[in-house]
């Protein structure tokens, strides 16, 4: 009988499946092992659409908490990864969307964004990420949000459509103008 | 300029590091959470586990299997039967706005569709609720074709006087015409050659069952007078008809051939046959059976097994107590469909003050009963008459206890239709209603209350006849009645009936009905009126017809007369214009004004026959309130 290898992605998803089990029977071990392995990505993709350290570490928080509190949620959840990345891309539009309606004055929060010598600051920024990170702030939300859950969140189109609700030409055609204006700025 | 791959690699590269601190606030926070979310989840698991198995049909009957299997299991003997046994039921997702009609679920189980109130053909999808509109103007019925891909019912395109018989796309909702004849269908085909009609002819209070050939539009009649509505339906091999007829005081279930001469009857039956259904593998028919106990009625779902052209074996008990369930199809998938209904309505009393014809109270139901059968105040206000198909129970009108009840065999239809209007004479010697004659012939009768005596008084013409809302007058010599669109009168002692109102030009258009008599004596009220603009008007002519005078008038309301009566003194009318609303009106020319409301009885209740006490201080009413779920059954046929 010959047994085909299982995939790259079909070892995540058992992977993933057995964390969720984990998660829900309550076990904190398996909490930090989907925290360690998916921080960078979620970290990533707040702070590409916030383009705020602060903000974007609060929203990884929010999201993990409130992920750790409903386990129940969990069980229609196939893909660990993209549940988790689509949680942290929704909360920060939301918080985007917020903070665009609040009046921003130098002396807020918002003036320390990127400003890797802000004392209270507890998150390092290489001057690379720093300029991308300012680049992805400037293009709109959604071509923001398609490039970020692509590159770092590593979503398929077809995995971002179904997750947005979208069309994939919709996804492809955001993905491909955020690229082009990317060029520009970068 | 960059390269796009280079901007990907750029942004990829792109990456923030959390510092311990960072981690372990979130790691903190988060395991704090779980440790609270679990501790309350333990409490809510077992609810949890049964709510996702209530969840959705598969997984309710999978639980259910594996309950029956874990019980059954050490039970060697039989245990494979009681397994099959197991009667599944789910409900389907309830449609708005209300039905219309019965509906129908699709051959694979996954769609129901229904004729809303509003006639539109609606699509229902019977796992998610989602509903579709897929075509407005229809009535009636609604057949799936066999392959589930169009719904036949009776339809009216906007502009058209005459509906015809359409199959309906149920994804696209493109129509395309079955047969330009009107009429409502009950069944159509499985290999969609033809439809089933059932059809009642002028003065006879029958029905035929009628197979129409849609390519040819040729007609079959299977069967010609089958004296109870014979609910016809197709056998799944498109070969039968079976329907239910009346023969000899006997209830009939008859499988014709269709264009052949094969036929198989079951007489034997000890009781009323009707809603007949073949199972999907043509092997059964199922039906509701009604056997008369003493003080009660037992009404059952059997099964008999059908081979062929013969029947084998006597009908087998399937389900009791179905007086509530009305079947709608048996689909192809084995699921059984059929709605149940809480009829909140009944005979309600309504206290007024006979001064001003304004409510002295609020609204209270006297008695619970479902229908619009007729009724009336008894001459001195203390009861209350109510016709029902055998004959008529007498009520308290204070407590709405009944007290008695008399039967009338020779005036009860057997088409379960009892006639509208009923009227106590004032002298109390007579009760005047409609009815049939043998059970055959349409008449205007009289019976004492007793019905020690009942004798026809006019003999009518039509099936509808029967709705002749007889009114005495206020000396008890005479009753006014509509018939054919006119006002008549008769003496009670003999003679001719004799038309009241005016001859019209326009005779087809023209309406007047619904009489009632004025105090006077000397003149009848009616609704009068001319197409669209019925229940606009009431007007009131002398007996000699020589005189017509406008007693009320709605020209440019939002509502209309649906059935009114007379205060005893003549000074107000009170009408119900066909909805929850009960109104009253001063025949001076006063402007109406509303005196009760009864929408807190259900969603669509409607009120209508109101009945001023001859005392002026009270009003009846009858609301009707009918509020319908619909189930599926599988595994309707018990392993014998």
């Amino acid at each position: 009988m010959n047994v085909r290898p299982a995939s790259d992605a079909e070892r995540v998803a058992l992977r993933d499946r057995r964390l969720v089990h984990r998660l829900r029977r309550g076990d904190t071990r398996a909490l930090q092992q989907v925290y360690h392995r998916y921080r960078d990505d979620l970290l990533a993709v707040a702070m590409s659409l916030l383009n705020d350290r602060y903000a974007a570490e609060d929203c990884v928080h929010d999201v993990f908490v409130h992920f750790a509190a409903e386990p129940a949620d969990l069980r229609a959840t196939k893909n660990l990864r993209g549940y988790l990345l689509r949680c942290v891309a929704n909360r920060a539009k939301n918080q985007f969307k917020r903070q665009q309606l609040q009046p921003v004055s130098l002396g807020d929060e918002q003036g320390c964004a990127g400003d890797g010598d802000c004392p209270t600051h507890r998150l390092m920024a290489s001057e690379e990420s720093t300029r991308v990170f300012e680049a992805l702030a400037q293009l709109p939300t959604e071509q923001c949000e398609v490039i970020t859950l692509h590159i770092h969140g590593q979503l398929t189109f077809r995995e971002i459509a179904d997750q947005l609700d979208l069309s994939i030409n919709t996804i492809q055609s955001r993905y491909r103008y955020g690229i082009e204006k990317l060029r520009a700025l970068l | 300029m960059k390269s796009s791959d280079e901007i990907e690699r750029i942004v990829r590269r792109a990456r923030l590091e959390a510092d311990q601190t960072t981690d372990q606030r979130v790691l903190d926070d988060a395991s704090d959470a779980m440790k609270r979310a679990c501790t309350d989840s333990r409490r809510v698991t077992r609810l949890d586990i049964w709510r996702t198995i209530m969840k959705n049909k598969q997984t309710r009957f999978a639980a259910a299997a594996v309950l029956a299997i874990v019980i059954l299991l050490p039970l060697s003997y039989g245990a494979t039967k009681l397994i099959r046994r197991f009667v599944a039921i789910s409900e389907l997702p309830p449609i708005e706005p209300g039905f219309s009609g019965l509906g129908a679920l699709s051959p694979d189980g996954k769609h129901f569709a229904v004729v809303t109130e509003n006639n539109e053909l609606v699509v229902m999808d019977t796992a998610t609720g989602e509903q579709r509109k897929i075509a407005t103007g229809c009535a009636g019925t609604v057949v799936w074709s066999a392959d589930g891909s169009e719904i036949a019912v009776q339809k009216r395109d906007e502009g058209q006087e005459r509906p015809r018989v359409a199959a309906i796309s149920s994804t696209t909702g493109q129509t395309r015409t079955l047969s330009p004849r009107p009429g409502g269908i009950a069944d159509w085909s499985p290999d969609g050659k033809y439809l089933l009609g059932v059809r009642s002819r002028a003065n006879v209070p029958s029905f035929r069952v009628v197979v129409f050939n849609v390519e040819t539009d040729e007609r079959i009649i299977v069967a010609n007078e089958t004296a109870v509505w014979p609910y016809p339906t197709f056998s799944p091999d498109s070969r039968w008809v079976s329907y239910v007829a009346r023969q000899d005081g006997r209830s009939v279930l008859h499988v014709q051939e269709i264009g052949g001469s094969g036929h198989v009857s079951y007489t034997d039956f000890p009781g009323d046959i009707s809603q007949p259904l073949w199972s999907p593998d043509g092997g059964h028919i199922i039906f509701k059976g009604m056997q008369r106990g003493i003080d009660l009625e037992f009404e059952d779902l059997w099964a008999l097994r059908i081979e062929g052209d013969r029947f084998v074996g006597t009908p087998f008990p399937v389900l009791p107590d179905v007086q509530q369930m009305e079947f709608c199809n048996w689909s192809r998938n084995g699921q059984l469909a059929y709605r149940t209904g809480f009829r909140l309505g009944g005979i309600f009393t309504l206290p007024v003050d006979p001064q001003t014809g304004k409510a002295a109270g609020a609204p209270r139901k006297l008695v619970r009963r479902p229908g619009l059968e007729s009724f009336c105040w008894s001459p001195d206000g203390r009861q209350i008459a109510v016709r029902g198909l055998d004959g008529l129970s007498f009520i308290s009108a204070d407590s709405g206890e009944k007290t008695r009840s008399v039967s009338l065999p020779q005036i009860k239809g057997n088409t379960g239709y009892s006639g509208r209007g009923m009227s106590w004479s004032p002298d109390g010697r007579w009760i005047a209603l409609g009815g049939w004659e043998g059970g055959t012939r349409p008449g205007l009768f009289l019976t004492t209350p007793d019905g020690s005596e009942v004798r026809l008084l006019v003999a009518l013409e039509g099936n509808f006849a029967v709705n002749c809302d007889p009114t005495w007058s206020s000396d008890s010599k005479t009753i006014a009645y509509g018939y054919q669109n006119d006002i008549y009168v008769v003496n009670v002692g003999g003679g001719e009936p004799e038309r009241v109102t005016p001859p019209s030009e326009n005779q087809r258009s023209k309406s007047s009905n619904r009489p009632v008599y004025m105090p006077n004596g000397k003149s009848v009220a009616y609704l009068a009126g001319f197409e669209e603009h019925f229940g606009e008007r009431l007007l009131a002519t002398t007996t000699d017809g020589q005189e017509t005078r406008q007693i009320l008038s709605l020209e440019g309301k939002d509502f209309g007369i649906n059935v009114f009566d007379l205060s005893p003194d003549g000074r107000y009318v009170v009408f119900t214009p066909g909805d929850a609303e009960i109104w009253c009106a001063p025949t001076d020319g006063g402007e109406p004004f509303k005196i009760a409301d009864i929408s807190n009885v259900g969603r669509n209740a409607w009120a209508w026959m109101p009945k001023w006490s001859p005392k002026g201080d009270a009003i009846i009413f009858n609301v009707t309130c009918e509020q319908y779920r619909y189930w599926v059954m599988d595994n309707v046929l018990p392993v014998r």
